[in-house]
């Protein structure tokens, strides 16, 4: 299975919207963009736990602040990229199609970081242990 | 492990001892364990109850982190008497604590004591030509109130007492001895030269001790360093302290160094501007501690230290008598950086590690709790709020305060010791209460010692920066067999390297 056809299932579980999807699967857009938000995340995930590493940024609103970054960075990513792409190609697609790719990317994306977060929180760190959701703190 | 038995005579004895369990609990380690023994008619003396009840909050905190490798502080093992004759098989409880009760002195005027009305006349008459009226009828239970030929007579009875059989009983080849007393007053300058002839004498009890005759022997013998305000109704009178020297430095040019009992001997003493309240004992006799007794303090830490060789003694006679003094490279107030290396060395980091492991606990250790930082919760032995309210946290927390009591008051004294920028707090009475320091720039308040800065602008400082090195330090300790041993260990550690990065 190549990766086109593995994020498109991962994208496709919150929704298939037609020929819209086709396009993107056309266009090889789904790795692209997958590979991209996994990278991003993990990027901003090891920036909060070991690049930033700071007592006073450590507590749990500091990781949301960051996830919601996250989320924004996946949302523009899943906006822009097919958007300038299927611009270039001379398809058109209303703007709708173009925003819901973009929540929906950034709703995966954000399920990334959370993955991500529980690979290393446990880590060295000073936010070791952050955020206390769903297992407890440690 | 070989013993230091540290005999602390009078009021001076019990304060520098004092100054030792603080120096102790920074960190300062010898490799005796120590047993103080105060030696204290006035059981009532507010500095001799202060002293006990801080060795058994030292004791208490020792016993819970001791065979902890990263813990730092409170290093150095504190046993009674009691303890070491219970570890050697016997049951017999000798001391009750850290003090030796004197027997007899108790609602008895010094008359009753040697039985005066008893005796027939001409007894009576030699009696009345060593002893004034004033001192017939002076009350022993508050001491000797300076008068240092009633101390000696009371004081004898210690040689033939239970306490002292039993420590000749426990005293062992390897053991040494340390005597604390102060020359200028009645407790200690009587004290001293008895003790030390019955140690010499070797014999207690009708029985022959070998080890107690040759053994390693130093004494600090302690010059004014203060004086009393003056009281016409007071039998204490400053003005008498360098006579009273004096002469008792004659006594021992013979007795005490002139015929080499004493393997190593400290003097020490200071010009006095800062008079203390003119108390003959009891309660309010508390004073300020002083740099004296911290000096003196260390004069216990550089006995245990000497090679065995230099201290040995051959038919009760040493054969390399060494005689020490203290000083400090400038007049006025004393900072960490005014002291000579060797002592700096001793306390310049153990000083601050344990100021701002105290600073730590007293400011942040509840908000650190509240935050959750990897420290307090990184473990199976949290540091949370129920260890707070445990035993060992509580003494602790008292331990601690009574460190800022102490730094604050060596600060207030004079000659002033200011290692650190605080400010005492002093309430109504003019007691000091606490410290508190004035900068939220935490690693600015070792006096003369600047911050170590580095480049970078978004570094990390203060207490943030603490509990980075907090964290740092529990990561590396993983685990610990106890949460009070764990807590010692990441503050150890954590400190360590957080003093050495930004200080030292």
């Amino acid at each position: 299975m190549d990766l086109n056809n593995i994020f498109s299932e991962i994208f496709e579980i919150l929704g298939y919207a037609g020929t819209f999807s086709q396009d993107l699967y056309q266009e090889q857009l789904y790795p692209i963009i997958g590979l991209l938000g996994v990278f991003v995340s993990l990027a901003l995930v090891l920036i909060f736990y070991f690049i930033i590493n700071r007592p006073k940024f450590s507590r749990w609103q500091h990781w949301l602040i960051i996830l919601l970054v996250n989320f924004l960075i996946a949302f523009l990513i899943g906006l822009l990229l097919p958007l300038n792409t299927f611009d270039g190609l001379g398809i058109e697609y209303e703007t709708s199609k173009y925003i819901t790719f973009g929540f929906k990317n950034a709703i995966i994306v954000t399920i990334y970081f959370i993955i991500w977060t529980y690979c290393f929180k446990w880590w060295k760190s000073n936010a070791k242990g952050t955020p206390k959701l769903f297992f407890g703190k440690f | 492990m070989a013993k230091l038995y540290v005999f602390g005579i009078g009021g001076t004895g019990a304060r520098v001892i004092k100054s030792l369990t603080m120096l102790l609990a920074t960190g300062v380690t010898t490799n005796y364990d120590i047993v103080p023994i105060l030696i204290d008619p006035d059981s009532a003396s507010g500095d001799l109850n202060k002293t006990i009840k801080l060795l058994r909050d030292y004791q208490n905190i020792q016993k819970q982190t001791e065979e902890y490798e990263p813990n730092l502080f409170f290093k150095n093992k504190i046993s009674t008497l009691t303890d070491v004759v219970v570890e050697k098989g016997s049951s017999v409880k000798v001391v009750d604590g850290f003090r030796f009760e004197l027997d007899g002195v108790q609602n008895y005027r010094f008359k009753d004591f040697i039985d005066f009305n008893s005796l027939d006349q001409n007894n009576k008459n030699l009696t009345k030509l060593l002893f004034s009226e004033k001192n017939l009828d002076a009350e022993l239970e508050v001491g000797f109130k300076g008068h240092p030929n009633i101390g000696s007579v009371v004081l004898n009875q210690f040689s033939k007492s239970e306490v002292f059989q039993s420590f000749a009983d426990s005293f062992q080849e390897e053991d040494r001895i340390f005597i604390i007393s102060s020359i200028f007053g009645g407790t200690g300058a009587a004290g001293f030269p008895l003790l030390l002839k019955n140690i010499r004498k070797g014999i207690v009890g009708g029985k022959h001790y070998a080890h107690l005759k040759d053994a390693r022997i130093g004494a600090i013998s302690i010059q004014p360093y203060f004086k009393v305000k003056q009281d016409e109704s007071s039998e204490i009178d400053s003005h008498s302290f360098i006579t009273k020297t004096k002469a008792a430095l004659h006594y021992y040019s013979r007795n005490i160094t002139g015929n080499k009992s004493i393997n190593a001997l400290y003097y020490i003493g200071d010009t006095v501007d800062n008079p203390y309240e003119n108390i003959e004992g009891g309660t309010k006799q508390k004073n300020d501690a002083h740099f004296i007794e911290v000096a003196s303090a260390l004069s216990v830490i550089d006995f245990a230290s000497i090679d065995d060789t230099q201290l040995e003694t051959i038919k009760e006679t040493a054969t390399y008598p060494v005689y020490k003094e203290f000083g400090v490279m400038a007049d006025g107030q004393i900072n960490l950086n005014t002291l000579y290396e060797s002592t700096r060395e001793i306390l310049l980091s153990n000083l601050t590690s344990y100021f701002y492991f105290n600073l730590f606990l007293k400011e942040k250790l509840n908000w650190a709790i509240s935050k959750s930082y990897p420290f307090t919760e990184d473990a199976t032995a949290k540091i949370d709020s129920n260890f707070t309210h445990q035993s060992f946290y509580k003494t602790l927390s008292n331990f601690n305060l009574e460190y800022r009591i102490w730094l604050a008051q060596l600060q207030r004294n004079q000659v002033s010791f200011t290692p650190f920028e605080i400010e005492p707090v002093i309430n109504q009475y003019n007691e000091v209460t606490d410290f508190k320091v004035n900068t939220k720039s935490i690693f600015t308040l070792v006096r003369n010692i600047p911050e170590r800065k580095g480049i970078n602008p978004f570094a990390q400082n203060n207490y943030e920066l603490f509990v980075d090195h907090l964290n740092k330090a529990s990561h590396k300790l993983g685990n610990a067999p106890n949460t009070p041993k764990r807590f010692m260990g990441v503050f150890s550690q954590g400190i360590k390297t957080l003093v050495d990065k930004k200080l030292l």
